[in-house]
């Protein structure tokens, strides 16, 4: 009995470490979450100007720069950080879509306590498809719609999260 | 047994139900109608069953048999319930964005895992319990009743 009894309370006591562990991480993350997004100045699109040119007879001449800056309030290091932009090409007299650009960059991990000041970017062509771009761009008949996601993992890589907004037409909706 | 029916039925109804809707940075986020009854049936449904099996459990003498069954089948259905976080869909929580047409999902599925793999090894103790209570029965008894 005196055995078993030792065997039993050396698992019990490894358990009780491993769920305590556990406890402390999900605790510590979901403070970390209310830590970073109640203060607005920790996500923010940086003051620089958000730069959009499109140019449909030199597309090497084709830039987009996204600037943006994070702040990791929280206490575990955010990985993965991934950005993706696709821009579809949409003829209101026709209704038909090609995408002109698309785009995921991947950002280095922020540790915790520290910044990312940072620029989502695709310049000189880079990420765009020229087959589909249109005669010109300032053709009163074609809308650009953008599609954004943002991903990335935290708390011991234990959860992930995405963010997706769809169908943003940046010349009509306006961004936080 | 309250303090099961504490964690397991109004801690989780009180959480989902405070983030489904969410204001971040200005952007209003909003759990889905579909995805909010979902959760709270699943999380019911096994919170119920363990604070009852729990009863059982606690009200059962130390080292009987009946109390080991019972933290056995506790355990197991502890291990659903959190299962259920990922079958009902808790485990990716999805939250509309209301002013775009857009969505955020937080996905808890490795945390699930890992809680998995822990009552994995409860699950593991719990049986040697089993075992050991059956094995020693008569020596557990005579302890009991004082008799050697």
């Amino acid at each position: 009995m005196r055995a078993a009894r030792v065997f039993r309370w050396t698992v019990r006591i490894f358990i009780l470490f491993l769920t305590g562990t556990m406890t402390a991480v999900s605790v510590l993350g979901g403070l970390s979450a209310v830590q970073i997004l109640s203060n607005p100045a920790n996500i923010q699109i940086a003051d620089d100007p958000v730069v959009f040119q499109f140019n449909s007879t030199q597309p090497e001449k084709t830039n987009v720069s996204v600037p943006f800056y994070l702040n990791n309030d929280g206490y575990y290091s955010l990985n993965g950080l991934n950005i993706g932009i696709n821009i579809t090409l949409v003829y209101n007299s026709t209704s038909e879509e090609a995408f002109i650009f698309r785009k995921n960059q991947t950002f280095p991990d922020i540790p915790a306590g520290s910044f990312l000041d940072s620029n989502f970017e695709a310049l000189n062509g880079d990420g765009f498809i020229p087959g589909n771009f249109p005669e010109s761009f300032d053709d009163p008949n074609i809308e650009l719609w953008f599609n954004i996601s943002v991903s990335a993992r935290y708390s011991l890589d234990l959860l992930s999260f995405s963010v997706n907004i769809n169908n943003l037409n940046l010349w009509s909706d306006t961004l936080y | 047994m309250i303090g099961y029916v504490g964690f397991t039925i109004i801690v989780p109804f009180l959480t989902f139900s405070w983030i489904r809707t969410l204001e971040i940075s200005g952007i209003e986020l909003g759990l889905t109608q579909q995805g909010y009854n979902n959760i709270i049936f699943w999380v019911i449904a096994f919170g119920l069953l363990i604070s009852g099996c729990a009863f059982f459990t606690y009200s059962a003498p130390k080292q009987s048999i009946r109390k080991g069954v019972f933290a056995l089948i506790q355990i197991i259905l502890n291990c659903m319930y959190l299962w259920s976080y990922k079958f009902s869909g808790a485990t990716a929580v999805e939250f509309e964005i209301t002013l775009y047409d857009g969505f955020v999902t937080i996905n808890l599925e490795q945390m699930v895992l890992v809680y998995m793999g822990i009552y994995f090894l409860t699950i593991a103790i719990k049986i040697y319990d089993l075992v050991d209570f059956t094995i020693n029965r008569d020596k557990i008894r005579q302890k009991r009743w004082g008799r050697e």
